[in-house]
């Protein structure tokens, strides 16, 4: 049932030749399995996502979207019993479940942000530094100019920029999940992943999310989990549709929406199943 | 007119009276739970309103700073040695228990990966909160006092009062950081961050409110329990001044003192008063204390 990633390959490269811009594939995910105990969740799941690309992980609920978000910067392993038993994920040709490989480094390099955003219990600038107080990469930069930096890129700077040092606890939750997406950004990462990142917000926060979401990936890649079909549509390039653990089918957003090549594919987007 | 007519049926078929019951038990329950909110705010109002009212005309600021006098001793003078000796205890005893209960509920909550574990552990510490404080002093006795030499003394009861605040302490650390959101862990450790930054910067001070109020309830216990320093640390008379390997005045006993060898009532009064008025302050300022790292805790 599942597809062969050079299929996929050929069918991406060949839909991103009308996207402008180089198109490098950093996440390469090859037969990919995951068990909670014992359980099987992914099953040979193989994927790709180019740089600076938009890509959308759609399909029903339970069909293992987060998981497999969740395998790509190693915060699987935080749920105890979750375990990759097959296969691996290549992030820019280095393996993230080789020997080796430090997962709290990787989760630096490439960050998440979560369904439900929360403030830590700090001010707004200790939230954005968060992540950078510990990794120390300040690169010469000062803390102001990081912050600054983070919160424009997020899209949050005009409305903090006179109360940073207050607690993060008084933003809205849309302007929390901004504050998260400049938390992560402040890491400096490499590749931003995003579970279904509006599923909390109120119709213009998420308008403003995706805004920045389409703004982002001129910087990096973007993968981003969605329940919401138009908004895949809207703000990707690449869709992967997950069905049962398995990855059905994986082409340019448009023609996935258009003509889908799978049948169950075609039902789910056609609204025919859930 | 059809409209009324309907409406009137209506209520006719469900039956006036039995509306009338339901709103008069709704009344009485109302009335019922009132009541026992009330008794909530007299009881505690009541106990320490009778303090006052028996023990205001013996305290003064020389009963304070004194030392006990007069014949039988204590008929006169203060309870400064006391308020002193309880302090100490107190202060020793929490600055023991509290890094190790901290460690201990941070472990429990954060780290122990089997459940079996925790779950043995956790009812072990239960059981020790269930101890009698009478069989804590007699521990220490047995143990502190004698086996180990260490004599009535400070140190002694300061060891058996850590003992007693431990279980609180340690069961308040691990519930308010068990009560701590997964999604801020989460979070936290999808920026890369260890569990130790993590804990230090966000866990703990999410958890600061419910860690603060275990403190208040376990020194509020140990302060004010005269059995376990009964055998270990107290002693029915002192002039004040502390030291490790010597025995101290508590408030606790010389309350029991006075009282048990009628003494003077008014000076147990006055002890009672001192000891709570200290309990009140020290609540109160462990309360500012939760705000003040509260306005970063929310």
């Amino acid at each position: 049932m599942t597809f062969q990633l050079e299929t996929t390959y050929s069918r991406v490269l060949e839909g991103v030749r009308q996207v402008p811009g180089p198109a490098v594939s950093t996440f390469d995910i090859h037969d990919l399995s995951v068990a909670f105990n014992g359980r099987s969740v992914l099953r040979k799941v193989n994927a790709i996502a180019l740089d600076r690309h938009v890509l959308a992980i759609i399909g029903p609920s339970g069909s293992g979207k987060s998981t497999l978000l969740r395998t790509m910067n190693r915060t699987l392993e935080l749920t105890p019993d979750a375990r990759v038993t097959s296969g691996d994920v290549l992030f820019k040709g280095e393996r993230l479940y080789g020997n080796g490989t430090d997962a709290r480094l990787v989760r630096k390099r490439i960050c998440m942000v979560h369904q439900k955003p929360v403030a830590f219990p700090m001010s707004i600038a200790e939230n954005v530094l968060f992540g950078v107080r510990f990794h120390k990469n300040w690169n010469g930069r000062r803390k102001d100019e990081i912050i600054q930096n983070c919160l424009e890129n997020a899209g949050l700077w005009d409305e903090v920029k006179d109360r940073v040092s207050e607690p993060a606890s008084r933003l809205s939750v849309g302007q929390l999940q901004r504050l998260c997406i400049a938390r992560a950004l402040a890491n400096d990462p490499e590749a931003l992943l995003m579970d279904e990142p509006c599923s909390a917000l109120d119709p213009v926060s998420t308008a403003r999310v995706e805004e920045l979401i389409v703004a982002l990936k001129r910087q990096l890649p973007v993968v981003i989990v969605t329940h919401n079909l138009a908004q895949a549509r809207r703000i990707s390039d690449q869709s992967l549709f997950l069905y049962d653990g398995q990855s059905l089918e994986q082409d340019v957003t448009e023609r996935i929406f258009t003509d889908p090549r799978n049948g169950r594919v075609h039902d789910f987007i056609t609204g025919k199943v859930g | 007119m059809p409209n009324t007519i309907a409406l009137s049926t209506v209520t006719n078929v469900t039956g006036k009276r039995a509306y009338r019951l339901s709103v008069l038990r709704d009344r009485l329950w109302r009335a019922a739970l009132w009541t026992c909110g009330l008794i909530g705010f007299l009881l505690p109002v009541s106990i320490i309103g009778y303090l006052i009212f028996e023990g205001i005309h013996c305290v003064s600021w020389q009963f304070l700073v004194d030392y006990p006098r007069g014949t039988p001793l204590g008929s006169q003078g203060g309870v400064w040695p006391a308020v002193e000796g309880s302090l100490a205890l107190a202060s020793i005893g929490l600055l023991v228990s509290f890094p190790l209960a901290l460690g201990g509920g941070i472990y429990l909550s954060e780290y122990g990966r089997s459940q079996q574990f925790n779950k043995t552990v956790r009812f072990l510490v239960e059981c020790l909160a269930a101890v009698p404080s009478i069989i804590y002093g007699l521990f220490g006795y047995a143990f502190l006092v004698v086996f180990l030499n260490f004599g009535i003394s400070l140190i002694a009861g300061a060891l058996v009062l850590a003992l007693i605040m431990f279980p609180i302490l340690l069961i308040a650390v691990q519930e308010s950081l068990r009560a701590v959101d997964d999604v801020y862990r989460e979070m936290g450790l999808s920026l890369g961050v260890t569990r130790v930054y993590l804990i230090r910067r966000v866990l703990l001070r999410k958890a600061w409110p419910g860690i603060v109020a275990g403190v208040v309830l376990a020194v509020g216990h140990a302060v004010g329990s005269a059995a376990p320093v009964l055998f270990t640390a107290s002693i029915y008379f002192s002039k004040g001044g502390l030291r490790l390997d010597r025995p101290v005045m508590t408030l606790p006993t010389h309350l029991y003192h006075l009282v048990s060898e009628a003494i003077s009532f008014d000076q147990a009064f006055g002890t009672a008063l001192v000891l709570i008025a200290g309990l009140l302050i020290f609540n109160m300022s462990a309360m500012l204390l939760r705000r003040l790292g509260g306005g970063l805790t929310r």
